[in-house]
């Protein structure tokens, strides 16, 4: 086991209740206001640099609400050596705004020092568990704490995968000692376009590790003539979205959740609604648990 | 089957080249392998082309998007992403346009892209304490000329011969947007990182070589020589720099740096 500092040492600790995440789009909302949300959830890549409105904002609602920094660029399971100056300026977001959540996806991103900016499918093969739960443990090394890991959308399956999604990601907790990012849009999406039982996947994933949930909306297309479903975070969660994340709180009982929108992003209002939704979803969970 | 470097350099050719055959290792159930990989292919070239539309958004506008993009599949083909943090996705896309553009009735555009690159460059800079000019009032006169001021870390300095910055001015979201002539001649600009924001400066000739030799280290002496400053103009240029806040130390000579 790594050498991991519990995160409720080292920042405030996330509520089960849910937040947003925080946009370009919504800065004059929380720059002016309060709005209520349990908490924020930001891009870590976006707070790399020390200056810019940004940094300077995150620096003032982290006084009000707990924050989660999310990266998207480091692709952990890439092959080739990993990105340390990356890796270094992630500490120092660390460092100055004092997550209560620092997580990570697993996925690959970069290869033969060609960087494709996106989170790339992993096989879920003995050798790539190995080497993402190695990179993991060297992740939470130099953090000093616990990261959670997101499982990613999928369009391509890989023919020599010898284990589920489900099975490599309870793998990958058991090795490194991460907890699990939940995305539930992106096991549904995972389930419609490559066929498989998204509850299957919520049953092999240890309870305990779960330690936040993502909802998003995706969006129907046609690509070379098939219709699939697309992870664009570009509307809201689906109804079938829904139903998956009341199978999750069934099984892991309150988790913090997160509604995402990355691409035409709306006013703060149907965020709030969407999070209304989902604490609505919570409450009913914790009274269960109680 | 392929080990995981092994996929990972197939899977990277998949999302440069042209869609081919399907690669071994994909298996397509109700979504087929090819249908995936065009999916990463347009993510990928997707998400490079909005990062440099966020750092050069006059650019963008002055040419079009169907330009723009045209601009970016070239510049990505040349110098492809190699780092996880989108800004520095642009960081050599000036260089690029001045290259790719050399000899053509476009060449100017290489100077505007350098103008909001130093923008976009000196956005994200921490910035950092400045001083006022009583700090240079209270040295002694015969001192002066072997003062060295220390300029703030984001200050960059750009020379374009044509308007760049005015074009820049007017293509903001409250500019006019009005027609420049690119021969209405060349410009020196100052941008730097303000308590603000970033505040951008159009100054004369000999002002930007005195603010390039101070920016290198020289004493106040030594820059006015080199940059062939009159005297006279002297205390405006140097009131401008600290009111802007450009000036983050004042060295007396003798005085360690």
């Amino acid at each position: 086991m790594p050498n991991v500092t519990s995160d409720r040492a080292r920042g405030r600790s996330l509520p089960a209740r849910a937040g947003v995440g925080l946009r370009s789009a919504h800065f004059a909302d929380f720059a002016s206001g309060r709005p209520d949300v349990a908490f924020l959830e930001v891009h870590t890549e976006n707070y790399f640099h020390r200056g810019g409105h940004e940094p300077a904002l995150l620096d003032r609602l982290r006084t009000d609400y707990p924050v989660c920094l999310h990266g998207v660029g480091l692709g952990l399971g890439s092959a080739q050596e990993l990105d340390r100056a990356h890796v270094a300026k992630i500490a120092a977001a660390v460092r100055r705004f004092e997550p209560a959540v620092v997580s990570e996806h697993a996925c690959w991103a970069n290869v033969d020092a060609v960087h494709f900016n996106d989170l790339l499918p992993l096989p879920f093969t003995d050798e790539a568990l190995r080497h993402l739960s190695g990179r993991v443990r060297e992740l939470q090394d130099r953090l000093e704490r616990r990261v959670l890991i997101e499982n990613v959308s999928q369009y391509v399956r890989f023919g020599h995968s010898t284990m589920s999604e489900g099975e490599f990601l309870a793998a990958l907790v058991a090795e490194s000692g991460c907890g699990l990012l939940l995305d539930v849009n992106n096991l549904h999406v995972n389930a419609v376009n490559v066929g498989f039982d998204a509850k299957d996947t919520l049953d092999r994933l240890p309870p305990d590790a779960v330690g936040e949930i993502h909802l998003a909306g995706a969006v129907r297309r046609e690509v070379d003539g098939q219709e699939l479903l697309l992870d664009d975070h570009g509307s809201r969660v689906s109804e079938a979205t829904w139903a998956l994340y009341d199978q999750a709180l069934s099984r892991f009982g309150p988790v913090p959740t997160l509604i995402e929108w990355d691409t035409d992003v709306p006013p703060l209002d149907i965020l709030l609604d969407e999070a209304r939704r989902a604490d609505a979803a919570l409450a009913v969970c914790h009274a269960r648990a109680a | 089957m392929p080990g995981l470097l092994e996929l990972q350099r197939s899977f990277a050719s998949h999302l440069l080249g042209q869609p081919g055959a399907s690669p071994e290792w994909a298996e397509g159930r109700s979504l087929s392998a090819l249908a995936g990989l065009r999916i990463y292919r347009n993510n990928a070239r997707a998400t490079f082309e909005r990062a440099l539309e966020l750092t050069y958004p006059v650019l963008q506008q002055k040419v079009g998007t169907d330009y723009f993009r045209q601009l970016a599949y070239h510049f990505r083909a040349a110098q492809p992403s190699r780092t996880g943090d989108l800004h520095d996705i642009g960081r050599r896309f000036p260089e690029f346009l001045e290259t790719h553009l050399a000899g053509t009735p476009y060449a100017w555009l290489a100077g505007l892209a350098a103008l909001e690159w130093a923008v976009a460059d000196a956005g994200v800079d921490a910035g950092g304490p400045s001083v006022g000019v009583e700090s240079l009032a209270a040295l002694p006169a015969p001192e002066l000329e072997f003062v060295v001021l220390v300029l703030a870390p984001s200050l960059r300095l750009l020379h374009s011969a044509v308007p760049v910055l005015s074009i820049w001015r007017a293509w903001q979201p409250d500019g006019d947007r009005r027609s420049i002539d690119l021969d209405e001649g060349s410009e020196f600009v100052r941008v730097h990182r303000h308590s603000n924001g970033v505040m951008l400066r159009a100054i004369e000739a000999r002002e930007f070589a005195f603010v390039v030799a101070m920016a290198a280290g020289s004493t106040l002496g030594a820059a006015l020589d080199a940059s062939q400053l009159p005297l006279a103009l002297l205390p405006a240029v140097l009131q401008r720099l600290f009111i802007d806040g450009v000036v983050s130390a004042v060295h007396p000579p003798g005085r360690p740096r």
